[in-house]
């Protein structure tokens, strides 16, 4: 039996999906949400194999909303129109079901899924992918403590990398996000943020000024009254950006 | 800007060969046909020649400055034989005062005077025209390209302006609810066709330079929110209070669909919660007041980054009656957003379509 849930924001939608799966007797629904919260509960709560899930919903995006999921279960997003998402979709091999669903493309994706219950890596690529897109670039959403926190990224001072985690330091305090320098270092603005060092990324806007330390190596001291290091071709990064 | 011919690494190389050779072969005939020495021979070639290379290097930057549009092979005409005229006279002089002594060459420069001034002449000439085909053509060409430019602008404008009108994402929305009410509710669905069906002739009616009623724009907005209740169904409720006299008011038909469009977004979107839209048209003042009021959630609003995405209304608003100041936001306590747009009223009915 694969157990699953459906993620979307309109009643309309999900009755399409419920009344589709009626033929499936594989398929049970465990739990229906309308939004990425109730979303996170329900899967935290249930552990479904699969889940349909929208887009487009009210407060988080449902990439941000799966970002969020440790475990995650095998996906089949469905969407009106994000020709963003589509390509990323496409891109990594991920099911989608186009809005309004047909039937016959319907029942194609859960005739392959037995084989893509194990695709959790190629839906990370997507979730890497939408990470840029241009809705989802300008916040960051992470949880603790297990209640769900939207950043802006214009609030991050400084991101430290921490074993498997990044931690973004804001105003409001700490917050853990389970990605590597790396992709942050690719989907924040450049303009905005520098990787100064392997360990650090700063928000530009943070830097009250820059010192050497000794021959060679400099640090930099910021708003909230942290000194960080500099590497030397971070250096020469924060020197390009400040347009020194 | 048009590029020189003479800015054209071959063709400076060419005609640099070209001059090279014919001031050579002007020396060594001179010298075997007419019999005067190696000097005297190649340096009546080289200030010749050096002259009329100069003058076609002239013309041809003159033309490049300036072309009369009309009469312009009069004013060809007349410049290179003005030039041809300054040259030979020029190397006569010259050359008269470098070989005072040489009774021999002097009297034979004179015989020939008319004929080298006729080949300079020619030589000038087909410069001239060379040119001023080069120029034409260089003219031709940049036209095309900025004529290319402005037709693929034009249909990235006219794409723009469709995609705006269709709201896709609205739209296979509304598709995927109708889609799921043949089902449930097939009576419910004919009804929504058409109610789909309308809104979408409204919305390809619309323009910017098209005035509509209140009325008119009243109707337009309750089939839009008629299918996004059929969409949202228990969470949105509507209320819409028009007054009587404004009903005969006018306003430009592209305006409220995207605030009321705004409103739900970020009411609706927002929260997953149900949610009261309340939209008043009243008149005060020959202005048109159209208020619309939605709740947000003020964590969601601070993190949304861009505000509520009425920088595209404003600007309309700015083109169509350089006021930026009818569109207003406000919040409100109990967190509710309130945007007010303010038409002013045209007595004069050439406005009004």
């Amino acid at each position: 039996m694969i157990r699953t849930i459906l993620i979307d924001d309109e009643p309309l939608a999900r009755d399409i999906v419920k009344y589709y799966l009626s033929e499936h007797k594989e398929i049970e629904i465990v739990a229906e949400c309308c939004d990425g919260f109730e979303g996170l509960k329900a899967i935290t709560q249930y552990k479904p194999d699969l889940i349909f899930l929208d887009i487009q919903m009210p407060k988080i995006s449902g990439f941000e909303m799966l970002e969020l999921v440790e475990d995650k279960p095998a996906v089949i997003f469905t969407t009106a129109f994000d020709e963003f998402a589509i390509k990323a979709f496409e891109v990594n091999a991920v099911d989608y079901l186009l809005k309004p669903i047909d039937k016959t493309r319907f029942d194609l994706a859960i005739q392959k899924l037995p084989a893509r219950l194990n695709q959790s890596e190629n839906t990370e690529a997507v979730l890497d992918a939408a990470a840029k897109s241009p809705a989802q670039n300008n916040r960051v959403v992470v949880k603790k403590d297990g209640v769900i926190k939207i950043i802006p990224v214009a609030d991050i001072n400084y991101l430290e990398a921490d074993d498997d985690y990044v931690k973004l330091s804001t105003t409001d305090g700490a917050f853990y996000k389970n990605k590597t320098m790396a992709y942050f270092e690719q989907t924040l603005d450049a303009g905005q943020f520098i990787r100064i060092h392997r360990s650090y990324i700063i928000n530009l806007a943070q830097v009250t000024k820059i010192e050497l330390k000794e021959k060679d190596s400099y640090v930099v001291l910021l708003k909230s009254d942290i000194w960080l290091p500099v590497s030397k071709t971070g250096y020469v990064k924060l020197k390009a950006a400040l347009g020194l | 800007m048009t590029t020189r011919p003479l800015s054209v690494p071959q063709i400076q190389k060419t005609s640099l060969g070209f001059a090279i050779a014919w001031t050579i072969l002007c020396g060594v005939g001179l010298h075997y046909v007419v019999n005067f020495s190696w000097m005297i021979s190649f340096t009546d070639s080289v200030i010749n020649n050096a002259l009329l290379a100069i003058a076609c290097v002239s013309i041809s930057n003159m033309l490049g400055y300036y072309q009369p549009k009309n009469e312009r092979i009069l004013y060809v005409l007349v410049v290179t034989l003005a030039l041809t005229f300054v040259i030979i006279y020029a190397a006569k002089y010259s050359l008269g005062y470098v070989f005072t002594d040489f009774k021999n060459y002097l009297d034979f420069y004179n015989f020939s005077f008319a004929f080298r001034g006729l080949i300079s002449f020619m030589c000038l000439g087909w410069c001239a025209l060379a040119n001023i085909l080069w120029y034409r053509l260089e003219e031709q060409s940049e036209t095309q390209t900025r004529l290319l430019t402005a037709q693929s602008l034009a249909k990235e404008a006219e794409l723009n302006k469709l995609r705006h009108q269709l709201q896709p994402h609205f739209l296979f929305n509304s598709l995927n609810s109708v889609f799921a009410l043949t089902m449930v509710n097939p009576k419910e669905a004919g009804v929504m066709i058409t109610k789909l069906a309308s809104f979408l002739r409204g919305t390809l009616k619309r323009d910017d330079e098209l005035w509509v009623s209140v009325e008119e724009e009243m109707e337009y907005i309750q089939l839009y929110l008629d299918i996004e209740k059929v969409r949202f169904s228990h969470r949105l409720k509507i209320e819409v209070n028009v007054d009587d006299e404004t009903l005969n008011l006018c306003l430009p038909g592209t305006l409220l669909q995207p605030i009321v469009e705004n409103a739900i977004k970020f009411g609706l979107y927002n929260t997953s919660a149900g949610i009261t839209i309340k939209i008043d048209v009243t008149v005060e003042q020959d202005i048109l007041n159209l208020r619309v009021q939605n709740p947000f959630d003020p964590e969601m609003k601070a993190t949304g980054g861009t505000g509520f995405g009425l920088t595209a209304i404003k600007r309309r608003l700015y083109l169509l009656f350089a006021n930026p100041h009818l569109l207003q936001t406000e919040i409100e306590a109990n967190n509710l957003y309130i945007t007010t747009l303010k038409i002013p009223q045209k007595n004069d009915q050439d406005y009004i379509n």
